[in-house]
């Protein structure tokens, strides 16, 4: 008995691993009734959002007990929703705008990343240390000056005034930097030699090296602005700059008794967001992890 | 990727060109004369009502009326949403104003703006205008505000708004409470508002006997302040603002408030709008002292089942005989406006024409300031109460040349500590009185 | 290589001089204009507003233009009881946000670091509130905190509580008021975040100290007590200094919430609100300046604190 347990140890305790409960499932039960008692938290507002967006009652009289089926299920409130909001114009706004701005940040980033990383003129520290203060501006603290200033411009309604202020900053180049910085100088050196000019080196060996870094930092970039609402609000008066998120502040203010109209609103508004995340889920989490920033 | 990421670049730089060029080289430019306007609040297109399903017309019918009557005028309207704060009407007039943007504005704020000398003198143009038909009556008196040196006409209203109370016949039958008076008496709403909190004694649900908007308390208590003699002061003739808050009528009035908000759905002190369930079976308030015209004409025209139950009352008065927010929606001329002569041919359409009249009660069911817009609006004469709904307005009191500046908020905010009981009334009206004389004592330091 | 140095230019060639001088002139030249226009974006853009906000603090506006004010501004901010409410509010949030959300953060995190199965679909789910914007979670919640018919009161009263608190409706400092209303729904949007941080901390703890504290005895709960959470600490610094700074620039959601005054009776206003509240409804550029010069000095105390006292030294430990 004991001299067979010890000559097939392996093949003998394979199967008894798979007949048998984990040693540790008590834990591991709680700990799954737990964390799905949690996610059922997080959940249950979306879900009930959907199911009184999908009533029509909701917009006179709501349940006194919530429901997570609506008696009367139809898509009144969407067919309101989209008859008041241009939901596809603001979605082209929006993605117009994350995506000029996103390309934009990019590109200004890497390349004022690559020059502090390799590059060697007077002056560079002092200009590293411009960059690195504006670190510490809130936004806030510059917003109201900026509004004036945009105005003074007269920028304010246009896609100008909402790509211009965010094409760069000092977190991106800060990024950049510390990524370029690991690139070995040899590589960069043997290009030189060949005759590359510092813009083609920049173009086409540097970016390539740093696709995980632009990754992350171009869905940074495009939470940030995605979900942008003050700034929006404050520059444009004309339905035909709005961005969705703007569109949703502004439609749940002049809805906001209409409850299932205003939720209909926000459903549109994030469920495509929220689809492209199940999608990129793995990505998205990681960019803000290995970032540190939230979205 | 190399490529691809080259394309888009490319695109996006194309992009912002053509953005660029679209920002900086205006419209093909046209014959007609250009008159452009600012207004607020009006659907930007042909949108639906979200209860009756019915489609409310959009901004570019008025538009298309105007130009219809005026074929020499190109009228562009900038229409923005209501809305408080950076996104609101008042920093966006602010900044239009500052900009020259405009000629014409729908602005609220109008009494501030004439003060500071931004808004054109309106006597003089129609000391000009040999044509000037006034279908606006006496009342257009009672519209002048100061200007930087003199008393004059500044605005017209386009149209106006209402605020009468409201109460439901079928609770009132219920618990049955005789109907409440065409005049009510702030005694009168107090007792059958007490009586009317409780359950139901047919349905068994729980009533309330009175509402209030807490977002917009502001406005109910100055309409029961006002008909308990409360007065909130005066613009002296050189144009500053006296305020007084801490006064014993005030303090009156805030008690009374307090004490009947203890008969509202407890979500009220949060509430921006009509407590859930008005205008369906399934309302539990019995009287609602907040009946916006904009909430309730076109349902009860949509339903005329529901007249019967949503019965309207004259708002409080005062011993002057008028009581009630005066919600009228002036309509200005910049001073720095170039073509002044076009903008009053507008100005005159948009404030005085039957169109436009019925252009604002079909969007918004905003009612008629000139005499003759009441006659296109028959289907209101016909509610059971609609000398009511009619004849309100008249009764209104003059609009607060602070409406939109900071003694509203000093007000708004106090009042919501006194409702929720963390300031005594007492010492709320303090509050509002210090911040507002902090911000009087600014404005005049500005000047 | 070799023939590169074979072929190598005397030093003394003043051709060869010239030529160097010109290429290292370029060659800075070039990165110069690199960094022109991301310069010139970063001085138009955000320095100058920056200058802008701290010069018009010591200003007053009036008819005749700027008048130099001193520090009048400064003084009208500092007693002003609004102004310190406002601050108040702001930290005490803050405070109950950070309080609440990184113990619960760190305890799910322990969980789905050691749950063996489902841990990915439950991250993307606790994720989730992130990534909508805090306009619709402002909207949802408005509702969800309904006094009458909302989601939680509704949810308490089938669970057979009698008394439902008011949520936003209340402004008293209460379990069931305004504040704990925005703080619930602080931690419901915020929690995800925290949890992929925390677990990525959890990540990087290396698995020699496990097996060590086991063989000390140590039960998995003496060892997350005695290794886990000592070793978190770097996390635990950078959520908290963050946290603290996003806490203090809260404004969307309050917002959309309470409006500009954070109603009910300012129990919501925060300083951004604040400053907003000065400059676009009173008018009152010079206020709202000087409270975005306190706003910065208050950013720049945190983080230089932060740098000083605890960041460098534990960047150090880790590297």
């Amino acid at each position: 008995m004991s001299s067979a347990d010890e000559a097939v140890p392996v093949i003998a305790t394979k199967p008894q691993v798979r007949m048998q409960l984990p040693r540790d499932w008590r834990s591991q039960t709680g700990m799954a009734i737990v964390l799905i008692f949690g996610a059922t938290v997080m959940l249950v507002p979306f879900f009930w959002m959907i199911a009184t967006s999908l009533s029509r009652k909701a917009n006179s009289s709501m349940p006194r007990v919530p429901t997570l089926w609506p008696a009367d299920p139809s898509l009144f409130n969407y067919w309101v929703a989209t008859a008041n909001l241009p939901i596809v114009k603001l979605y082209i706004n929006s993605l117009f705008i994350v995506g000029t701005t996103t390309l934009g940040y990019l590109l200004f980033s890497s390349i004022a990343g690559y020059a502090f990383a390799k590059g060697r003129f007077p002056g560079k520290t002092f200009l590293f240390i411009v960059f690195l203060a504006t670190l510490f501006i809130p936004f806030e603290t510059r917003m109201i000056p900026l509004y004036l200033f945009v105005r003074d411009l007269h920028l304010n309604n246009t896609y100008w005034a909402l790509i211009l202020p965010f094409l760069a900053g000092g977190f991106g180049t800060f990024l950049m930097r510390q990524t370029i910085s690991t690139i070995p100088d040899d590589l960069i050196d043997a290009a030189r030699i060949d005759g590359a000019s510092e813009f083609r080196i920049f173009w086409s060996i540097v970016l390539p090296l740093c696709k995980p870094t632009l990754a992350t930092l171009a869905i940074i970039n495009v939470i940030w602005r995605w979900n942008d609402v003050l700034w929006p609000l404050l520059v444009t008066s004309s339905r035909d700059l709005y961005t969705v998120t703007q569109g949703l502040a502004l439609a749940g203010k002049s809805s906001g008794v209409y409850v299932g109209v205003a939720l209909a609103t926000a459903v549109m508004a994030i469920l495509p967001v929220i689809v492209a995340y199940l999608f990129l889920q793995r990505y998205v989490i990681r960019s803000v992890v290995s970032s540190g920033v939230k979205g | 990727m190399r490529p691809l990421a080259r394309n888009l670049l490319l695109l996006s730089t194309t992009a912002l060109a053509a953005s660029a060029l679209g920002a900086i080289v205006p419209a093909a430019a046209q014959d007609k004369k250009p008159v452009t306007v600012l207004t607020i609040g009006y659907p930007d297109e042909d949108t639906t009502d979200a209860v009756t399903g019915n489609t409310t017309p959009g901004i570019n019918n008025l538009e298309a009326a105007f130009e219809a009557a005026n074929p020499t005028i190109d009228l562009i309207i900038t229409n923005i949403p209501w809305g408080e704060g950076a996104s609101g009407y008042a920093p966006k007039t602010e900044a239009m104003i500052q900009a020259n943007e405009a000629c014409i504005y729908e602005m609220p704020g109008a009494a501030g703006f004439a003060r500071r000398g931004k808004l054109a003198n309106l006597d003089k143009l129609i000391a000009a205008d040999a044509n000037f038909e006034n279908v606006w009556g006496a009342q257009i008196e009672t519209f002048k505000i100061w200007g930087p040196t003199e008393k004059a006409l500044y605005y017209i209203p386009n149209n106006t708004g209402e605020r009468v109370i409201h109460w439901d016949a079928v609770l009132f039958d219920h618990y049955g409470v005789e109907p409440l008076s065409k005049n009510p008496t702030l005694d009168e709403v107090a007792t059958k508002a007490k009586a009317l909190t409780g359950t139901d004694p047919v349905t068994g649900l729980q009533t309330y006997g009175y509402y209030y908007q807490g977002k917009y308390a502001v406005w109910q208590f100055l309409t029961l302040a006002h008909a308990m003699g409360a007065n909130w002061g005066e613009v002296d003739a050189e144009g500053k603002m006296h305020i007084n808050w801490d006064t014993p009528e005030y303090l009156k009035a805030l008690e009374w408030f307090v004490d009947m908000a203890k008969y509202a759905p407890s979500g009220a002190l949060g509430a921006d709008g009509m407590p859930q369930g008005f205008l369906s079976d399934e309302n539990v308030v019995a009287i609602i002292p907040e009946g916006e015209q904009g909430y309730f004409i076109q349902p009860l025209l949509a339903n005329p089942e529901l007249q019967k139950r949503f019965r309207s009352s004259f708002n409080f008065r005062g011993a002057d005989g008028v009581g009630g927010v005066a919600t009228i929606s002036p309509m200005a001329i910049a001073e720095s406006c170039e073509d002044k002569e076009t903008a009053w041919t507008a100005l005159k359409w948009l404030a005085g024409s039957a169109e436009a009249q019925k252009y604002y009660f079909d969007s918004n069911g905003r009612l008629p300031t000139s005499s003759n817009g009441a006659a296109a609006l028959p289907q209101i004469a016909s509610f059971p109460d609609g000398d009511v709904v009619l004849t309100q307005p008249q009764y209104a009191e003059a609009p607060y040349p602070w409406a939109s500046d900071a003694p509203r908020w000093a007000m708004q905010t106090a009042l919501e500590a006194a409702l929720a009981g963390t300031l005594s009334p007492a010492d709320a009206l303090k509050q509002a009185q210090a911040e507002t004389d902090a911000w009087l004592a600014e404005q005049a330091a500005k000047s | 290589m070799h023939t590169e140095s074979g072929s190598k230019p005397s030093p003394v060639d003043p051709d060869f001089v010239r030529s160097r001088l010109a290429r290292a002139f370029r060659g800075t030249l070039v990165w110069y204009g690199f960094l022109a226009l991301p310069l010139f974006l970063i001085m138009v853009f955000v320095a100058y507003p920056t200058a802008i906000a701290f010069r018009d603090s010591f200003f007053t506006e009036t008819p005749q233009g700027p008048e130099f004010a001193g520090l009048y501004h400064f003084g009208r901010l500092f007693s002003s009881g609004v102004f310190w409410g406002a601050l108040g509010n702001t930290i005490l949030l803050g405070v109950a946000f950070l309080g609440l959300t990184i113990p619960l953060a760190t305890i799910f995190a322990s969980m789905l670091n050691r749950l063996r199965r489902g841990s990915t679909p439950l991250k993307v789910i606790y994720f989730l509130p992130q990534l909508t914007s805090s306009v619709a979670v402002a909207i949802m919640f408005n509702y969800v905190f309904q006094p009458d018919w909302g989601l939680l009161n509704g949810t308490l009263r089938s669970l057979g509580v009698e008394q439902v608190p008011l949520w936003l409706s209340d402004p008293r400092l209460s379990l069931g008021g305004s504040r704990a209303a925005v703080t619930l729904l602080a931690v419901w949007a915020g929690l995800g975040y925290f949890i992929i941080i925390i677990l990525a901390g959890l990540q990087s703890i290396p698995n020699d100290l496990y097996d060590a504290a086991a063989i000390d005895g140590a039960s998995p709960v003496q060892a997350w007590w005695y290794v886990t959470l000592p070793s978190l600490r770097p996390t635990f610094v950078f959520l908290l200094i963050t946290g603290s700074i996003d806490a203090l620039s809260r404004f969307g959601d309050l917002w959309t919430l309470g409006g500009p005054g954070g109603a009910p009776a300012r129990s919501l206003q925060s300083v951004v609100m604040f400053m907003f509240q000065a400059g676009f409804e009173s008018n009152d550029y010079s206020l709202a300046a000087a409270t975005a010069v306190v706003f910065f000095v208050i950013v720049l105390a945190i983080t230089l604190v932060a740098f000083r006292g605890f960041l460098r030294s534990e960047f150090r430990a880790i590297k």
